[in-house]
């Protein structure tokens, strides 16, 4: 049997590997994310949205918003994105049997009439009990139908589409008035190969917000949904803007991105069985185009804007992390066909490891490290310099993650004009490494839990609205 | 590797890290003087925006008095205030006066500044140049712009190619048509559309050229439509009915209905029993565009038979333009098809909504 002293020993210094692999992998992705936007700035600087706009090439879109229960905050969102600058789109609301009254408010909102709308047979969903058209607005089509979560209203959406792509919206966000022209800009330039486009999504939470549009963004008063601000900046500039540039994307947010219909519908659309249905979709998408020995590209675009509103209670931050963890294990399993595969590439040797061992497992390892490190030290096994190493190590590369995020928006994007939230994010993304990433850890090894015990379910979101934020 | 190794391991990675926070933290320093500058020079750059107005409303009203002085650039930005404003004018003038600002550009040096950029070794800075060429319409920038599309590199091509389409010399059709052929897939999308700009007058050589190289067809007939030339229509309804490629008659249907003349019903109505699925929803959908009620029988046809989705709908949306189409979808409301009853009652409801 292995003394438990060399057992520790052993322990701790796998995790000092681990520890420097998955940082090493950040900074990795850090910089090829800072490569891409370098080279996607230049790029806007000789080519404006205006002849996006005119181009008779430019396609045609559906923006399907899947709507559940959200009474308080859907004609807003449903104005706002109607309003956008886009020069063919088409606006499908899908109501999935909402307890609320989600129908009602749209109804009297934009004057809807029930009309017919004959749909493709083509992704199986809930039944329709009835499609609605607006007196007013004539891009507008909402949908009823029976409960069936978010992927089968989307699904649901896609048979309603009638146009060559569609674009995924949450009914909760809002677009930037230039949002969808930025994110069918990599499909206009090269329709054959992009297949799907993600769009970088932002905290809410205290922005100045009327008339559905953000006025000025501003960092939220409370700590909890400013520690998300970092966090969303650092997962979206710092990390999917890197995958992108290898095209080893695995997910494109649910809250907002831009998918080719014809290969959505081959996969077979969303899958219900899971909460990861984003992630999902963009795996499937890869393997089926992999298998078919397709030049594809799926791309992260960090310049079109969604803005949402993030989690203010520890409640609802707890579940929506549990689901998050969960649909990403869910969807790693079910792929799993692609890890080392050299047929999936750049997927099966760098983008699907990396989700597995430091998103999927992550927390579980990390959770590991710090139980090692207490036993360590209630033994008398843990050398004082050694401990003392380590946690500065952790504490500055978790500071260091953060500080190259926000180098990455002020260099690119500078969203924040005043110079008090600038030095705020900074100070954030130094002591969010203590506390807020513990309890983010935590959350997730529930929700590894959760995965293990086959848990399904969304949970809840508690919003204010966005006359509130 | 044991734990005896490890702590030089982590001195090193601590050591590390802190360089690089050092660094970051120093350029996050940095990012926040460039802030500062960035507040200081947009207020100068507004006063000396104030200080241009004046000549540019001159230039405006069609006045004289040297404006070309008055709007020379002398100061740190004011280049690229002028040009700023001069770029703006162009989108609210017309004719002569567009004439007047794009010799303006020439005159004090702008269009100069740029032409000395197109020989930058940093490919970027060739293709800003371009871009703001294109921008000031400056003729002078043709040949170099000319040159330019024979470049290695297809990014600078297309902007070469935009910045021309901006421009619109005549002089120019004959490099935008070869660099139509020689950049492959969506690429060339922007150089038809610098084609299309041009309006009537590309479209002797489009034809010329839809004539003499098969593989272009499909494209330069998309472009012909989009001008929405009556002269092309005898060629493109020629190519419809007798093109190999579905792809080309399929291009020719999408064209005939953005020109959408009543000559075209005939190889339209042709169109519609394509064994080329594309081709005969694309003939549905500019059947639509007609308002010819001789087509009703065959639309008719098509949204009962056809056996793709997107040929009913079209046969239905075009049905439901026409008073006589209307009456058909009208029996078919109660239809045991499903897709045909939902069609019938869908573009009913449309067509009595009114458009």
């Amino acid at each position: 049997m292995i003394p438990l002293g060399s057992f520790l020993h052993w322990i701790n210094s796998l995790l000092l590997w681990y520890f420097l692999a998955v940082n090493a992998c950040y900074l990795l992705l850090i910089l090829l994310s800072a490569i891409e936007l370098r080279a996607y700035l230049k790029r806007l600087r000789y080519g404006s949205y205006d002849l996006l706009f005119r181009d008779p090439r430019t396609p045609s879109l559906s923006v399907l918003m899947p709507a559940h229960n959200e009474a308080r905050t859907i004609a807003t969102s449903v104005r706002g994105v109607l309003n956008l600058n886009y020069p063919n789109f088409e606006v499908i609301v899908v109501n999935d049997g909402s307890s609320d009254e989600t129908l009602e408010v749209l109804k009297s909102e934009f004057r809807l009439v029930e009309a017919p709308r004959s749909m493709e047979a083509g992704i199986p969903a809930s039944r329709i009990r009835a499609s609605y058209r607006s007196l007013t607005v004539p891009n507008l089509l909402v949908i009823d139908k029976e409960n069936g979560g978010k992927a089968d209203a989307l699904n649901a959406g896609i048979n309603a589409s009638r146009t060559p792509y569609f674009c995924a919206v949450d009914a909760d966000v809002i677009l930037e008035e230039d949002a969808l022209l930025r994110v069918m800009r990599p499909v206009l330039e090269d329709p054959e190969s992009v297949v799907a486009v993600g769009g970088i999504v932002r905290v809410a939470n205290g922005c100045e917000v009327a008339h559905a549009r953000v006025l000025t963004p501003r960092l939220p008063a409370r700590l909890l949904p400013l520690f998300q601000v970092v966090e969303y900046l650092r997962a979206f500039l710092g990390g999917r803007t890197g995958f992108s540039r290898i095209n080893g994307l695995l997910i494109i947010s649910g809250a907002f991105g831009v998918f080719s219909k014809k290969w959505a519908a081959a996969v077979g659309g969303y899958r219900t069985d899971t909460v990861g249905e984003d992630m999902e979709l963009v795996c499937a998408m890869h393997e089926l185009l992999r298998e078919m020995r397709v030049d594809y590209r799926i791309v992260f675009i960090a310049d079109p804007v969604c803005w949402t509103e993030v989690p203010a209670s520890l409640r609802v931050l707890s579940s929506q992390r549990r689901r998050w963890q969960r649909g990403l294990l869910e969807t790693l399993w079910r792929h799993r066909g692609m890890l080392l595969k050299p047929r999936y590439g750049i997927l099966a040797f760098f983008s699907y490891p990396f989700f597995l061992l430091f998103e999927g497992l992550g927390p579980l390892i990390e959770g590991l490290g710090y139980a090692s490190v207490v036993l360590s030290w209630a033994l008398g096994r843990l050398d004082a310099a050694y401990g003392m190493a380590f946690l500065t190590l952790a504490l500055l590369m978790g500071m260091l993650l953060n500080l190259c995020s926000l180098l990455l928006e002020e260099y690119a994007f500078r969203r924040y004009p005043r110079w008090l939230d600038i030095a705020r994010l900074v100070a954030c993304g130094v002591i969010e490494n203590v506390g807020y990433h513990q309890l983010t850890l935590w959350l997730r090894c529930l929700g590894v839990w959760d995965f293990l015990c086959k848990r399904k379910g969304w949970g809840f979101m508690v919003r204010k609205g966005f006359g509130r934020l | 590797m044991g734990l005896a190794g490890l702590p030089l391991i982590l001195k090193w990675a601590v050591l590390g890290v802190w360089a690089l926070s050092l660094l970051v933290g120093g350029l996050l320093g940095l990012l926040a003087l460039t802030r500062l500058w960035r507040a200081v020079s947009h207020a100068y750059l507004l006063r000396r925006r104030a200080f241009f107005f004046p000549a540019i409303e001159a230039l405006v009203m069609e006045e004289d008095g040297g404006l070309a002085e008055r709007l020379r650039p002398g100061r740190w930005g004011d280049a690229a205030i002028v040009e700023e404003m001069l770029v703006e004018l162009f989108a609210m003038v017309e004719g002569p006066l567009r004439e007047r600002v794009s010799r303006l550009g020439e005159e004090i040096g702008l269009v100069h500044r740029h032409l000395k950029r197109l020989v930058s070794p940093r490919s970027h800075a060739r293709a800003e140049a371009m871009e703001r060429l294109g921008l000031l319409r400056s003729r002078r920038a043709v040949p170099s712009l000319l040159a330019a599309l024979e470049s290695e590199a297809p990014g600078l091509r297309v902007v070469a190619a935009r910045a021309l389409g901006r421009i619109q010399d005549p002089t120019a059709l004959p490099g935008l048509l070869k660099a139509l052929s020689g950049l492959p897939g969506s690429l060339g999308n922007p150089v038809a559309q610098a084609l299309g700009s041009f309006g009537e007058k590309a479209v002797p050589s489009l034809l010329a050229e839809m004539e003499s190289r098969e593989t272009l067809r499909a494209r330069v007939a998309m472009i012909l439509g989009e001008v929405r030339s009556l002269s092309a229509l005898p060629a493109l309804a020629a190519l419809l009915a007798q093109d190999r490629d579905p792809q080309v008659r399929a291009a020719c249907a999408a064209a005939l209905r953005q020109i959408a003349h009543p000559d075209a019903v005939p190889p339209l109505l042709e169109g519609l029993r394509d064994p080329f699925r594309e081709v005969r929803a694309q003939s549905a959908w500019a059947l639509g565009r007609m308002d010819d009620p001789s087509a009703c029988p065959r639309l008719e046809e098509a949204l009962l038979k056809d056996s793709y989705w997107w040929v009913r709908v079209r046969a239905a949306e075009a049905l439901a333009r026409l008073a006589e189409g209307r009456a058909l979808l009208e029996r078919h409301k109660e239809a045991p098809d499903p897709i045909l009853r939902s069609l019938a009652r869908e573009m009913l409801f449309l067509a009595g909504r009114g458009p």
